[in-house]
């Protein structure tokens, strides 16, 4: 599979994607130079936030729609005797990543100014700190530089569920979320290491320079041997199956989710890097293991369908209840992911973003009723609709997103996985199907218990509804579930070239494209200069 | 040229300051600090000097000087480096030159703990730039003396030996039989252990060079010399490079010969503790380098497994043994010892990346260990315990040294963006092939270790806070707080641009595999990236 590449110097004449990357760190520097003026601290964070996402915005624009490019791409030897090079592009798959995370920030900045009010200042710089490595992880093209902002995030979301997290647990939460994924990357990086190791085989085979490279479209220009391809992809899979959080390695993010910070939530369940690294790196490289483990995976998110969605039913903490949600939806991601073919891969990754807006806006509603009840308990709710009406209007406008109702991108996303999945094989979708009937159930009974119910005899005294500012939040949520479930167009043909060449490769499998000799890598670099 | 005079200035700057030292009376506590910062900041200007001076493309030894010390017996005065050498001397250096202002408010008997301190840094220097083995061994022994006066008059009891206050207790404590018993948790304990254990290590090396000398019949201790003509067959090959290497592995510490250095880095003050683990530890795997490697390289190529099949000894043993310790600093060893099986993993695999991995790897430990002891340091003088059940909540009292640790602790688990990941990928890029399972075992090591310092984090700087840390305060001063951020400036920028070091170690590791592996190695004809 080769890849051509589009600079960004002749698409938009400077390095958008490095600004993007750092300019978040940037930010947090200028916030730990200011003094303790809180208004100006929080201010400048929105700012920072707020031109993250014009930027973003400008990428989204400038994107060339139905490319399998790579675009806006930017190369800088790094350490070249390993083949670790600086090497930054998005494409089809990638580019929605960005500004969904730039938009979030914006949205975690606003809801933050009235939510968080201890050490306010290290708050906010963990929160640039941590936006700049997820769009890091997002822009990265070399696999060592991937793994670099992969760990990276590591380090501000342990502190921001450690530190501000509103739970007993936090400490245990935030150790188990770090030590999982840890576990899981170390495995990655292994899994990194040899698809390094079989570039480097083909390299002296072939009497080509550069001998050693982490670079995925170098990677993909060499086919990994069939009998290796297992290792590696299970290697790759525990990386990402403990990020996603993938069924059974999902036990650490209820625990984070309900102890940590509504922000780290959103953001844990909103951006999906686990799954994202699964379409980026896992389908394309291994194509051959992904076919034949194919049944392994889509059994996994089967699994992780029915059993969220079983445990969700029971909940009765709304936190819990989206967290397993959250669980189940992933299930849906990889049933699509795994499907192998053209529908599957495009709702996987259109859900995917859907899930950074519905589930996602959901937290942030939790958010909500947590600081007006200070629980997140269905004891505390309860006839939420009459005392609360808009907050409770955007709950189930969100609700229904999560849910799939048709005209909004729930359904969207949802629908094309499961034609993909009845394209693969119609078990999966009949099965997958159930998932859509569990979610609208647990949803709506919760929804009813704790909005329509009889409010709890404690809970009598009167609620504020929704301030303008977190206003501002829900609306800028619906419109956007509206755009995509109404429109998705648009937002499809941006990610369409890939997802067509990627589907090729599935469909064909590495060997027939990949022909080595023909300096695809030199053609790449050219095409860059 | 004076260039030439560079590694004598290197080497010698420590001794004359020990020198100076011993001239100015203790009354005068400044004067000594000063002095000692005086002579220790000529080793760290010269060896980042020898950083950027090293000719990586030339390669080969530099900066050699030579001169006749007994014809008779055929050994001289000897100095050089390879690339190989250079990271060492420069991580010695900047553990020697941290240390002096981690030492800053040591007042009991300060000069002759100053002078200790720049003769420890000053033999393990010699060390690492001797190209002759009579002096390697000479300056080998050199740096382990110091360390029973520093822990032996500066260092600290382990809890157990000050929770026997009642007059029995006192009485049992110091009565001569108890030694086996209880005072084991006492620091003359530990001095004795150390110097025994590292003694018996060199005598056994010892031997192991006293063979070279005999058999190879050149009369020299010359190692150039040596590597080139020398000729070991059969058995005696065998039996030197067991002596050199199980002599020499004793102070890396290779487990299961590692059980002195815990206690040594516990009992010791910090920064004896910093070099100790830091470089004096990397003397054993320079060593084995330098002897084994390089003069038999066919015995080598064979007995290396063993040295791949007890690096898991110390990976596993060495974490699970820190993740149960109460003490920090026991914490810290052990997970120094786990860390050294890297290292060995790195040497085991012999091939170019792995190599040069794992001397990357010393260095990045050097600096990672050296800031978690500085720190573990700061935090026992300020509370005077090293208990991490007593302890908690530091962080509302040091923020300064709460944010460095952290630091600390991610360069020590290998996050990117430091030193010590660059090492660990190329360890794991370069072993794999050979030793899979080992290589899977060290990357779960890596979250051995996240778990255990993570743990020791949250005990020592979170949660409530200790009345034993009422009175604690952070590190203030400029003379505080300088170690602690020259120490990760130097981990982060060769974290980022790790170029010029990795061609330089490069160079070093190229000519002596050449030896060991049949096929040719990969040279460095890409260069060293960002900054070369």
């Amino acid at each position: 599979m080769i890849l051509n590449e589009v600079a960004a110097g002749q698409q938009i004449g400077f390095p958008i994607l490095t600004v993007l990357t750092f300019l978040p760190f940037l930010g947090a520097v200028v916030i730990w130079l200011f003094q303790k003026d809180e208004d100006l601290i929080l201010k400048s964070a929105l700012a920072v936030a707020g031109l993250e996402f014009f930027i973003s915005a400008v990428l989204f624009w400038h994107f060339t729609p139905n490319s399998a490019h790579i675009q806006f791409a930017e190369r800088a030897s790094w350490i070249p005797a390993i083949g670790i090079g600086y090497h930054l592009g998005v494409d089809g798959i990638s580019v929605l990543f960005i500004p969904l995370t730039a938009f979030l920030l914006v949205l975690i900045m606003v809801y933050s100014w009235d939510a968080e009010k201890t050490l306010l200042k290290p708050y906010l710089m963990a929160l640039l700190a941590l936006e700049g490595t997820m769009i890091g992880v997002f822009a990265s093209l070399d696999l060592i530089l991937f793994f670099v902002f992969w760990e990276l995030m590591l380090i501000p979301g342990y502190f921001l569920i450690k530190l501000w997290g509103p739970g007993a647990d936090r400490q245990y939460a935030a150790l188990k979320y770090v030590l999982y994924t840890l576990t899981g990357s170390v495995l990655m990086l292994v899994g990194i290491v040899l698809l390094n190791l079989n570039f480097h085989t083909a390299a002296v085979a072939s009497h080509t320079e550069p001998l050693y490279s982490f670079d995925l479209v170098d990677l993909l220009t060499v086919p990994v041997p069939p009998e290796q391809q297992a290792l590696i992809f299970f290697l790759l899979f525990f990386g990402f199956a403990f990020k996603a959080p993938v069924f059974p390695f999902h036990t650490w993010l209820p625990t984070a989710l309900v102890e940590g910070p509504i922000v780290m939530s959103v953001l844990l369940a909103g951006v999906k890097l686990g799954t994202y690294g699964f379409i980026r790196f896992s389908l394309p490289l291994l194509p051959e293991a992904s076919r034949s483990w194919m049944w392994v995976m889509a059994a996994l998110g089967l699994a992780a369908i029915i059993y969220g969605a079983l445990i969700a039913l029971v909940q009765t903490d709304f936190r819990r209840l989206l967290a397993f949600s959250s669980i189940s939806h992933l299930g849906f991601v990889m049933l699509g992911l795994f499907a192998l073919n053209f529908q599957g891969l495009q709702g996987s990754l259109l859900q995917m973003i859907n899930l950074g807006f519905s589930t996602a806006g959901l937290f942030f509603m939790v958010g909500f009723l947590y600081t007006r009840t200070g629980s997140a308990d269905l004891a505390a709710y309860g006839g939420l609709a009459h005392r609360v009406p808009l907050l409770a209007t955007f709950v189930l406008i969100l609700g229904l997103a999560s849910i799939g109702l048709p005209g909004t991108n729930g359904f969207v996303g949802e629908f094309l996985i499961l034609v993909g999945a009845f394209r693969a094989h119609w078990v999966l979708a009949a099965v997958g199907v159930l998932g859509v009937i569990l979610g609208a159930a647990y949803f709506l009974w919760y929804y009813e218990r704790a909005f329509f119910g009889p409010a709890a005899a404690s809970a009598l005294k009167p609620l504020q509804d929704l301030q303008p500012r977190e206003w501002g939040i829900a609306v800028a949520l619906g419109v956007m579930i509206l755009w995509i479930g109404l429109y998705p167009a648009p937002f499809l043909n941006m990610i369409n070239g890939s997802v067509q060449a990627l589907a090729d490769r599935l469909e064909q499998g590495s060997r027939v494209q990949a022909v080595r000799g023909s300096e695809p890598a030199a053609t790449a670099q050219r095409a860059v200069r | 040229m004076t260039e030439s005079y560079l590694l004598s200035i290197l080497l010698f700057a420590p001794f004359v300051g020990a020198g100076v030292l011993v001239f100015i009376s203790n009354r005068r506590p400044l004067l000594v600090r000063q002095v000692a910062v005086f002579f220790s900041g000529i080793s760290f200007v010269a060896s980042f000097i020898l950083l950027f001076a090293f000719d990586w493309q030339k390669g080969g030894y530099q900066f050699q000087q030579k001169y006749l010390w007994s014809e008779q017996l055929g050994i001289q005065f000897y100095l050089g480096v390879d690339g190989i050498g250079v990271p060492l001397v420069l991580a010695s250096s900047i553990l020697l030159f941290t240390g002096v202002f981690i030492s800053w408010h040591i007042k009991d008997r300060t000069k002759e703990f100053y002078a200790f301190l720049l003769i420890l840094a000053g033999a393990t220097i010699g060390v690492y730039v001797s190209l002759d083995l009579f002096f390697l061994y000479f300056f080998y022994e050199m740096s382990v003396l110091p360390m029973y006066p520093l822990l032996g008059v500066w260092g600290s009891h382990t809890k157990g030996y000050l929770e026997m206050t009642t007059p029995e207790g006192k009485a049992l404590r110091d009565s001569p039989g108890f030694i086996l018993n209880f005072a084991r948790n006492s620091k003359e304990y530990a001095a004795m252990k150390l110097t025994l254990f590292l003694s018996a290590g060199a005598v056994v090396a010892l031997m192991g060079i006293l063979l070279i000398y005999k058999f190879s019949g050149l009369n020299t201790f010359d190692i150039p010399l040596l590597s080139e003509q020398a000729h070991f067959d059969g058995t005696l090959a065998v039996v030197i490079w067991l002596l050199v290497f199980f002599g020499f592995a004793s102070i890396a510490p290779l487990w299961p010969l590692h059980s002195w250095s815990p206690v040594g880095h516990a009992a010791a003050p910090a920064a004896t503790s910093m070099l100790h683990a830091g470089v004096l530890m990397k003397l054993g795997h320079f060593s084995i380098i330098r002897t084994g490697f390089q003069i038999l390289p066919d015995t080598t190529r064979d007995l290396m497994p063993i040295a791949a099949i007890l690096c898991i000894g110390s990976i596993l043993y060495g974490g699970w043994v820190a993740y149960h310790a109460r003490d920090t600093k026991y914490v810290i060893g052990y997970s120094s010892s786990s860390h050294m099986g890297y290292v060995f993993l790195g040497m085991a695999a012999l091939n170019y990346i792995s190599l040069t991995g794992a001397v990357l790897y010393m260095f990045a430990h050097a600096l990672a260990t050296g800031m978690l002891f500085a720190m573990a340091g700061w935090v026992y003088d300020q509370t005077h315990t090293r208990d991490i059940p007593s302890l908690g909540g530091l962080v509302a009292k040091m923020p300064f040294v709460a944010g460095c640790f952290i630091v600390a602790c991610m360069a020590s688990v290998g996050m990117p963006g430091t030193v010590n990941f660059v090492a660990e990928v190329m360890i794991v890029l370069g072993s794999w092939a050979k030793y899979p399972v080992q290589t899977i075992i060290a990357v779960l090591g890596i979250v051995l270790t996240m778990a255990y310092l993570f743990r020791m984090m949250r005990g020592v700087f979170y949660g409530q806070l200790s009345e034993l840390g009422y009175h604690a305060h952070d590190a203030r001063t400029w003379v505080d707080r300088a170690p602690l951020l020259i120490m990760i400036f130097c981990s982060v920028t060769f974290g980022i641009l790790p170029g010029r070091l990795m061609a330089v170690i490069g160079a070093g590791v190229d000519p002596i595999l050449a030896r060991i592996i049949e096929v040719a190695p990969m040279v460095f004809q890409t260069g060293g990236g960002l900054l070369p």
